[in-house]
């Protein structure tokens, strides 16, 4: 800026410099100076997350996320997604592997208007394995995994999430031959569960502390048809009791779905 | 081991036992009407620590 004596005419330079900067033509008085700097600074900060985010997401036609928000760089001040997560089974593996992002995922998702949702692409049959191992999560909002396919459907989802408390809904895979191990391994904080569709094969809760309505989420959402294979559903017994100190129906239940579905309940 | 029938059979593992299939583990065994007693057996507690110790490592090399 090349220096005069004119006030005015420096005011009028600034005033320049704040529509340029702004891209706008309208007339600022000096007195809003100051709130201009501000304007200023969170246009030119919502320029960097959005040359970021733009490009990070492929201007929101980015599907594959293996290992996009894995490990410590990725916390709650730097996850901050523009467009919805929108991610092909199969390449969503370690998508949030270990990432430092504390809290709870649905409300960051909401606060940042976006969703997060898996689709098949036609022709695959892919899972969605790996997806939240490690995290720090403590909700995860509903997931739909209906189209995720295989045999690995949903192994080791959310292994090793200790802090997980809640998992809105988790839906059901409608056509894999298999969910593999270790979904819930490790979720030593995860309380509370709901399904939606049909759980067809055996899951295990070993080290969840569910609660009564839980359990009760878990065994009114098992698979009744006939099936002729093995599947189990492990529990902590202190969830069993909490069930039967709640619905006072356990035996009954277990009886029906032992018969019913040849579902085995194990009990740690 | 026990042995109890509620409409359904139930195994429960004695005092320091867990019980298994080689697949699941547990201390009460409420079984499938497809499924029979002889499919599990007792292992020592410690057995139990050992195998979950092996698990606990394969997560880790995920």
């Amino acid at each position: 800026m090349a220096k005069n004596n004119n006030l005015g005419d420096f005011l009028k330079s600034l005033a320049d410099k704040f529509r340029s900067k702004l891209g706008t033509t309208i007339k600022i008085n000096p007195q809003d100076f100051e709130s201009k700097v501000d304007e200023v600074y969170n246009k030119g900060k919502k320029e960097e997350y959005d040359t970021f985010w733009d490009n990070y997401q492929q201007n929101g036609n980015r599907t594959n996320y293996i290992y996009a928000f894995a490990y410590g760089g990725w916390n709650a001040e730097t996850f901050k997604p523009k467009y919805d997560l929108t991610v092909q089974l199969g390449y969503c593996e370690n998508m949030f592997v270990y990432a430092n992002i504390a809290g709870s995922l649905k409300t960051i998702l909401n606060d940042c208007g976006v969703k997060l949702t898996f689709f098949q692409q036609a022709g695959r049959e892919y899972g969605a394995r790996y997806v939240f191992v490690g995290t720090k999560f403590t909700e995860i909002p509903e997931l739909d995994c209906s189209q995720a396919k295989g045999d690995q459907a949903i192994a080791s989802l959310f292994s090793d999430s200790k802090l997980i408390q809640t998992i809105e809904k988790l839906i059901m895979p409608t056509d894999c031959t298999g969910y593999g191990k270790n979904t819930f391994y490790g979720c030593y904080a995860l309380e509370n569960i709901d399904f939606g569709g049909t759980i067809k094969y055996s899951l295990s809760f070993q080290h969840c502390p569910l609660s009564a309505d839980s359990v009760y989420n878990i065994l009114n959402h098992l698979d009744t048809e006939g099936y002729t294979g093995t599947r189990t559903i492990t529990l902590k017994t202190t969830s069993k009791n909490a069930y039967q100190g709640k619905y006072s129906n356990w035996d009954e239940k277990i009886s029906q779905l032992t018969t019913s579905g040849n579902w085995t309940f194990t009990l740690t | 081991m026990q042995t109890e029938t509620i409409n359904t059979t139930v195994l429960i593992a004695d005092e320091g036992k867990i019980l298994t299939d080689g697949e699941v583990y547990g201390r009460t065994i409420y079984l499938a009407k497809n499924r029979s007693p002889e499919e599990f057996h007792e292992i020592t507690e410690a057995e139990y620590e050992e195998i979950q110790k092996q698990y606990e490592a394969e997560a880790d090399n995920i």
